[in-house]
Order: C-alpha cells, then structure tokens, then sequence
C-alpha cells in the first residue's frame, strides 16, 4: 500500500471530490491523486501549509489545544484537511456539490493507514 | 536514473509538466523527487532555476536546504532556510532543521533558539523537547568554564578588598515586567532575550513560551509592515529605539519592588485603576470602527442569541483592521487583545484561497481538541464564533445561516 493507493481511494469513494494529497507543514506534498489535470495540490502545498499554521495559531489564542482538521468552505470549492502525525496533514478538495459528510468520513477512516506510512 | 522505478516514473511525469507549462510551481515537487533519487545536483539545479522565477516561493528553498544538508553542506543549508525563517517564522520544520544543523555544528546558542521557537509553536513536541534540553547543556558546558574563571577572578579580588560575596540571582517576576515593557514599547529584541534567559533557567515554563511566541508574533509583524511602508518604518525605528531608558527600567523595577509590599488590602484599589487607564485608551483602540453605535449594539443583540444555543461559547464580530464590533465572549477571552490577531489570521488564510485560484472565501471551520471555531464574511466584516467540543461541525454551519442573515439585515 502506498500513499497514492489510499488516496485515489478517498477520492473515488467521495461524491464530487476533485483531488486528495498528503502535504508536509513546510509546505511540500509527499503524494497527491487528482481527477482533474488542472487540479494541483503539489503546487499549491505552502497555500495549505500556510490555511493549517493560520488555524493553528487561531486555535491557540483562544486556548482550544492541538488542531485536528480545518474545513475551508470558497466559492469555487470546499477543502477539508486533517493533521497527520506530528507534522503533517491530509487535504480533500471537493466540488461545491461534493458530499462533505462522506469526505470527512473517508479521511478520518485512511487517517491510521496513512500515518503508518509516514 | 534512479533505482526505484515508481520515482523514475515521477520524475519523467513532473519533467513533462515542467516542460508543458515552464512557469509553474511544478519544479519543488520534481526537484524534490530529484532529492529522493539522490540527484542532488539536479535537484539544486532545478530550484534554482525557479526561484529565479518564483524568488519568493518558500517550499523551493526549504526543498533547496534539505538537499543542501544531505550533501552536509550546512552553511548553504542555513542561508537558504534562513530566508525561509525571515517570511514565515511558525514554519516548525524549518525551525527544526535549522536546530539540528546548528546542533550539528555546535553552534549550541542558535540551536537552543531554534528548538525554543519549535516549542513555543507545538510545546508538547518532546523530540524537541530532548533536543532543547541536549543543546542547553551543551551550551552551559561551554560557558561554565568561563563563568568559572571569571567567579574566581570576581571572588579573588573581593577577597582582597574583604568583601562577601554574594551570588547573583534572577528576579523571575522583575524579569517578566521587563519583558513586558520592552514588549510594550516594541522593543522586541530585549524582551525576546529576556524571556530567552527566562526559558534557559526553566525550558519547560508554559508561560513564558507563551509569551516569547506573542513577541516572536509582534515582530513579525512589525517587520512586515516595515516591509510595506518602508520609509514610515524607518522613523518609527529611530524612535522606538529611543523608546526604553535608564528611567524606564528603574522604574519597572522600582514597580516591581512595589508590588512585593502590595498587602491583598490594596489589590482591589489598582485593579480599578488599571481598569480606568484601560478605559481612558480605549477610545484610541476603536478609532477606526465606522459603524454606529445603534448597529454595533443591534449586532451585539444578534450575537446574544446565537449564545443561547447549546455548544456556543461566545462569538464576535470585527472589522478588516480588527476592530471589534460587537462582542459575547466569556470573562476568560479579551476580545480587544485578539482583534487584530484574527484579523491577521483571516487575512493569512483568504490569500491562500486567492493563490489556490479558488476563489472567495466563504467560510473557515477549525476543529481543536477542546473546541471549535468558525469563521465567516458577513458584508464588511467577519464574524467568528466559538463552539465547546460537543457541538456539531454541521448544526454550527446550519446555526450561522441565519445569524449571517441576521447580521446582514443590521448593515444594510
């Protein structure tokens, strides 16, 4: 099993997902899958990198503990991340009508194979 | 080529991309895959060959460091991340790498400093804990030494004037108020080194990193908007620099002195005093609020219902320069002290969204451990709310609906 595996299946389970990648803090993807040519998370790393660190510190200033997902909601799309590990996070990009709940679902279920790979 | 061939297989693809479209950020990833296949001189050069493009894209130079420290050529390793550090000061893995080099190094001072950075932004991090605590002994190994040598010079000579000696000690209390002033009159680089001597006393002291984040925070700001403004930013420099005097260090400890004899009797008394030279410097705090006071308040009432729902902490709405509209937070949470922080974050995270191609953004939700919060445009301004652990991702959005339309109704 490797990271591109896990997360093509993420996306093929998810109604309207667009793509999925596993990204380091630093900004870096380790992998991504993405049905669409245009769609590209690797080159978009430091953007996510930087949504994560903004939630981070907003966690902070109000005393809420370590940050476990961000969900970010655009005109275009909705993004859902999820911290992996100590210094890294997951992301799924669905379309406006993409299934949320199930999104979120997915990658909570790929979270503990995911992190095995790391 | 690689051994490995699913990474040949990347390389070629990311290759093709690059050729495709030259002026896309495609070339981090394959100079990355370069790194992985041991190709570090391809990997050097396709980095360089971007940022001469893209010279302010960060992943290319962290991308660029890392390979640098596995061909253990760390002095160029530390220039590229060190860049990387002057844009983004809460990247912890550069942070972190820059820690290692320098420990490497034994250059123990600037490792310590990385690794404190490292902590004050995830302080449960006990890798970097032990790290921290490594570097730290290390650097008192070397100027125990010294110190030595200096003591017995120090005791030598009082001992022939028929002098006592007595050891000098930290006045944790003092040292934090000190802080605290050079923090108020922005002279950031004092208080970080106070709060730094703080730490190498307690490197476990939650507070303290506490603090030397919010001043790491400040800085970057300040350096920031020096960026923006640099001919303003230049006569603030001249004088904040003259900011801090012999007068104002007596009289912090002169303060400090004070408070020892305070009795519980007179607590009360500066407690209101501080509240009525909180007030009187409220007026310069919100004096770019433009909406009237009748919205503020009809917003205020818009925001006390949403705190009836269960789950709902409190919630506030700002303006893009963080001034606080309306406000129903608990006595736990100063919202005029968060403000401008916020807004900085909602800032941060709408030109990531913008760079992403994504559009506007609509709404931010951010799960925690003990919480969650979300945030929202409504018109001019955002409104955030703070929910406990218990309530659900999609009753808070479904909640919002309403209090957008609410709020919306106020402004228009």
């Amino acid at each position: 099993m490797d990271f591109k595996t896990v997360l093509k299946r993420i996306v093929e389970n998810v109604d309207g997902a667009i793509g999925a990648g596993v990204i380091g803090e630093d900004g870096i993807a380790i992998d991504q899958y993405s049905t669409k040519p245009d769609f590209d998370i690797s080159a978009a790393g430091a953007e996510y990198s930087t949504i994560i660190s903004s939630a981070k510190k907003a966690s902070q200033s109000f005393g809420l503990g370590k940050t476990n997902e961000v969900l970010i909601s655009t005109e275009k799309a909705t993004m859902i991340m999820m911290v992996l590990g100590k210094s890294y996070f997951v992301t799924l990009a669905l379309n406006l009508d993409g299934n949320l709940g199930r999104g979120r679902l997915e990658l909570k279920k790929a979270i503990p194979e995911l992190e095995k790979l790391l | 080529m690689p051994g490995d061939p699913a990474l040949s297989a990347e390389i070629e693809e990311l290759k093709k991309k690059l050729s495709q479209n030259p002026d896309s950020l495609i070339f981090v990833p394959l100079a990355d895959a370069y790194r992985k296949a041991g190709l570090y001189d391809e990997a050097i050069e396709v980095c360089k060959k971007g940022l001469e493009k893209h010279p302010t894209y960060t992943s290319a130079r962290v991308v660029l460091g890392r390979v640098y420290i596995e061909k253990n050529k760390f002095d160029e390793a530390i220039q590229e991340l060190k860049k990387v550090e002057s844009v983004d000061s809460d990247n912890i893995m550069v942070h972190t790498m820059l820690g290692n080099m320098y420990l490497k190094k034994k250059m123990y001072a600037e490792a310590v400093e990385q690794f404190q950075r490292v902590l004050s932004l995830n302080p449960e991090d006990i890798e970097i804990q032990e790290k921290l605590k490594e570097a730290l002994s290390a650097k008192q190994e070397i100027t125990k030494p010294v110190e030595k040598e200096e003591k017995k010079e120090q005791i030598n000579s009082s001992e022939k004037q028929g002098k006592i000696v007595e050891k000098p000690q930290i006045d944790i209390q003092k040292s934090l108020k000190a802080a605290e002033l050079y923090t108020k009159k922005e002279d950031f680089e004092k208080a970080i080194e106070v709060y730094k001597e703080l730490l190498d006393l307690d490197p476990e002291n939650i507070v303290v990193q506490q603090r030397l984040r919010e001043v790491y925070d400040l800085q970057d700001k300040k350096l920031r908007k020096a960026k923006e403004k640099p001919e303003i930013k230049e006569e603030e420099k001249i004088i904040s620099s003259d900011k801090i005097t012999t007068e104002d260090i007596l009289d912090v400890m002169k303060e400090a002195v004070e408070s020892d004899r305070v009795d519980e009797e007179e607590k009360p008394r500066k407690e209101e005093q501080l509240q009525a030279e909180l007030k009187s410097e409220k007026p310069q705090e919100t004096k770019h609020i433009t909406l009237s006071k009748d919205k503020a308040e009809a917003i205020e009432k818009v925001l006390n219902v949403l705190k009836e729902v269960e789950g709902v902490i409190g919630s506030f709405f700002l303006l893009r320069d963080g001034s606080i509209i309306a406000s129903v937070l608990p006595p736990s949470v100063n919202a005029n002290e968060i403000g401008k922080h916020i807004a900085s974050i909602v800032e941060k995270t709408e030109k990531s969204v913008q760079n992403m191609n994504q559009g506007k953004l609509n709404q931010v939700v951010i799960s925690s451990e003990s919480g969650q919060l979300l945030f929202t445009e409504v018109m001019t301004g955002v409104l955030f709310m703070i929910g406990n652990e218990a309530i659900n991702v999609g009753k808070m959005r479904l909640i919002l609906k309403d209090i957008i339309d609410d709020i919306k109704k106020v402004l228009s």
